[in-house]
């Protein structure tokens, strides 16, 4: 059949000028990409060292039983978290991302009850410590999470090349079949690694701050540890997913003038800078300084990386459509409401904050 | 429906959406009132130095939270995958039009999520004025994500002078909002009695649980009044023709609003019955079965709105298979392959190919072949000429289906398909 055009967006004009939600799609979805990365790697990590740690208080184990508490939250904030960004996705990219989600059908709907498969998993492994943990839960959430991560992967990439929709329509199994499909995975989840392993050695480090004590000042080597290995390995994943690109967008990734090129120097720089501070932390539990640079140089990497990422949006869908185009009908009162809620919704979040800091030091 | 179609074999796609739907309306309305009733407890258990609420208040937060932010946040991301699937058009539709009324929501949804999780592990470790404080937060941020998407969900059943303005606060602000609003915070305080319920039924039977019953059951009394009002209100709202609709026209609307208040009398009359006038006979089997009749009441409902929405998925403006009214003309003239691109996609070919293209694009978002209003046995033993007729005479439409669409050359090749799907026994979806 002849390759279906891609269907005509809502006629109702978008209530704000596209760059705002460009903004709070990219602000978002930061957001909540780091969330997940945490929740995602946090769960690998946890069900790593419990699968290799056989004596029951080997830090391994303690690991297990600290994450346990902390993971039912990290979901819930990611599944929260990820709600905005699938809003403004739909928004302005709606043409594509209805037809490929259609096309991709069953398999995405599979994502719901993976998540609350997951979830319960985790909850189960939380309980499981009343009588010493059962491990297998921690592997049925890795599991679970790892295959949201392959159809999210699927169904994005599905997004970004519609010459391939006719294919998936006729064939289900041409999801899988996308020559960036794996380095694009690899990615997500070694970023995951990473960042978990980031966020242990720091919130290690913070707690050795006021009481020095040995299972966060091993949790601090051990996320260092984790987190500059599978820096490494995603250096070299990055350049894998880099050439796997389709001409197209590599020449629109290029021809794009400098500010992609830029961003994507800048993104490759941010990464190497943090495997060379992450390198030379020897001891990270007293070199607090250096930790927290690779922290915030991995923090800036991540942050590029979503640029990068949107920027390759573009360049793949330019053939296909340019959400520049899309008729706008500004709507003040809306927009100033949704500042306002916005500002009190995360005013209401910082004094959440607080309040929690507050609890962990009674 | 220039969109790909995602065909759901035997019970259809209003079912898929339904099936999860139902789920997280009645998670998501017990987390609002569940939320307030332990608040609410919590503050008057400090103010009397009660242990027995105090410790019933934390052990209901546990439930509350693992309930809401399992099933119930996830069954909501899965009624939007579902309508995403089904309603790709409706769904862009909506985002198109009300995406600040759900960023708005979404902010509200964050904080009430995490609210929650903090006011559930903070019961020993903060001080009770602030830890009161986050269970207020919570409260009025999960009132206010109702607030919100009662706007859009009334919205579908009466767009009220959106359909001419096209704007926003008229939308939103529509002649079921409030009646809407009064009926689901009846709900809400329904189910919070009745999770209540379920709580208090693990407890010792002595004079401490039948006083904890007692004032459960007034919330329970309470959400019901307020939800018979709010549905009196409801109904008197509603335009002429949806009025008809369920008081009449369909059958099954009709039964399924009675056995609705039906269920709400039932549910009164046993929490009055076991709340405080035999109070010997609440227990477990009693709590599930107000469960049950509550959860009939909302589904009732919600299977009501839904159903006299039809012949439309946004009254007035689209029907349900995705066809605009505003351009039914166009496509009897231009055809409706012209607008359904994707009806062919991983089609075989055969003779009547073409007529299960027009099935698909215009039928099958509602019928299935043999399963949820099956299409086989309705043409079983009928010709291309019969049922051609028959069709061209669905031109104008008929009570609960939007009208035939397509050009007279299509319509002809629906019948021979249809015609065919008839002849055959078996086989379809």
């Amino acid at each position: 059949m002849t390759p279906p055009a891609i269907p005509l967006p809502d006629p109702t004009p978008l209530p704000g000028p596209i760059w705002l939600f460009q903004a709070l799609l990219l602000a978002t979805f930061a957001v909540h990409l780091l969330l997940l990365n945490c929740t995602i790697g946090g769960t690998l990590i946890g069900a790593a060292h419990a699968l290799i740690t056989q004596h029951a208080d080997a830090p391994g184990r303690q690991l297990g039983r600290w994450l346990s508490r902390l993971l039912p939250a990290a979901v819930t904030l990611t599944v929260t978290s990820g709600v905005a960004p699938l809003l403004f996705i739909q928004l302005l990219y709606g043409q594509v991302f209805f037809p490929a989600t259609v096309l991709a059908g069953w398999v995405w709907l599979a994502v719901v009850p993976l998540i609350v498969m997951g979830y319960l998993a985790v909850y189960l492994y939380k309980h499981s410590w009343a009588v010493g943990g059962r491990t297998r839960w921690l592997s049925v959430t890795a599991v679970c999470f790892g295959l949201v991560l392959l159809i999210q992967s699927m169904a994005n990439l599905l997004q970004l090349t519609p010459d391939r929709w006719v294919i998936v329509s006729e064939r289900i199994a041409g999801l899988a079949q996308a020559p960036t499909l794996l380095p694009r995975l690899f990615h997500f989840l070694l970023a995951s690694v990473a960042v978990a392993g980031m966020a242990l050695a720091v919130v290690g480090s913070l707690r050795c701050r006021s009481h020095p004590d040995a299972f966060f000042a091993w949790m601090t080597r051990c996320g260092t540890r984790w987190a500059v290995v599978i820096t490494g390995l995603q250096m070299v994943d990055g350049i894998w997913w880099l050439f796997s690109l389709p001409r197209n967008a590599v020449t629109g990734f290029v021809g794009a003038g400098p500010y992609p090129l830029l961003l994507l120097g800048a993104g490759m720089g941010g990464g190497l800078l943090t495997l060379i501070l992450l390198a030379s932390l020897d001891r990270p539990e007293a070199q607090r300084g250096l930790l927290y640079l690779s922290a915030a140089s991995l923090l800036a990497t991540v942050l590029l990386m979503v640029g990068i990422r949107d920027v390759l949006r573009s360049t793949y869908l330019a053939p296909f459509l340019a959400i520049s185009r899309l008729p706008i009908r500004m709507q003040t009162d809306l927009v100033l409401l949704f500042g306002f809620s916005f500002l009190l919704g995360a005013l209401a979040l910082g004094w959440l904050v607080r309040k929690l800091v507050q609890a962990e030091h009674t | 429906m220039d969109y790909p179609l995602f065909l759901v074999p035997y019970i259809g796609g209003g079912w898929l959406i339904g099936a999860n739907a139902i789920l997280h309306v009645v998670i998501a309305h017990c987390a609002i009132g569940g939320g307030l009733l332990i608040v609410v407890t919590e503050a008057l258990a400090l103010r009397r130095n009660d242990q027995l609420w105090l410790d019933f208040a934390r052990r209901q937060s546990g439930v509350l939270v693992l309930l809401s932010s399992v099933l119930g946040a996830l069954t909501g991301v899965g009624i939007w995958f579902t309508i995403g699937l089904v309603h790709s058009a409706a769904t862009a539709l909506l985002i198109h039009n009300f995406v600040w009324g759900w960023a708005i929501e979404w902010v509200f949804f964050a904080v009430e999520m995490s609210a929650a999780l903090l006011y559930v592990a903070t019961w020993d470790r903060l001080s009770r004025r602030t830890h009161l404080a986050v269970g207020w937060l919570y409260v009025v941020a999960a009132y206010l994500s109702l607030v919100v998407i009662n706007g859009i969900l009334s919205f579908m059943l009466t767009p009220g002078r959106w359909l001419e303005t096209r704007g926003f606060w008229e939308g939103f602000f529509n002649p079921t909002y409030w009646p809407s609003l009064v009926l689901r915070t009846g709900i809400a305080c329904m189910l919070a009695g009745v999770f209540g319920w379920l709580g208090a039924s693990r407890l010792a039977a002595d004079s401490e649980r039948r006083r904890l019953v007692r004032y459960l059951s007034a919330w329970s009394v309470a959400g019901a009044v307020l939800f018979l009002a709010g549905t009196a209100m409801w109904l008197i709202a509603l335009p002429g023709d949806v009025q008809d609709m369920i008081v009449g026209a369909d059958g099954l609307l009709r039964n399924t609003a009675v056995a609705g208040l039906g269920a709400a009398a039932l549910f009164g009359t046993l929490v009055v019955i076991c709340g405080y006038l035999v109070p010997r006979a609440f227990g477990r089997v009693v709590a599930i079965c107000i469960l049950l009749l509550a959860t009939t009441v909302l589904g009732s409902y919600e299977r009501v709105r839904e159903g006299a929405r039809k012949p439309f998925v946004i009254h007035g403006y689209m029907y349900s298979n995705g066809v605009l009214v505003a351009e039914v003309e166009r496509l009897n003239r231009e055809g409706i392959l012209s607008k359904a691109r994707w009806a062919g996609a991983g089609l075989r070919s055969h003779p009547t190919a073409k007529g299960e293209q027009v099935f698909r694009a215009q039928c099958q978002s509602c019928h299935t072949l043999d399963g949820y209003l099956a299409i086989r046995r309705l043409v079983a033993g009928q010709d291309a000429e019969g049922i051609g007729a028959f069709l061209e005479a669905l031109r104008g439409g008929r009570p609960g289906m939007p009208p035939i669409v397509g050009s007279p050359q299509e319509v002809q090749e629906l019948a021979a398909y249809l015609a065919a799907v008839g002849s055959t026994i078996g086989g379809g979806r």
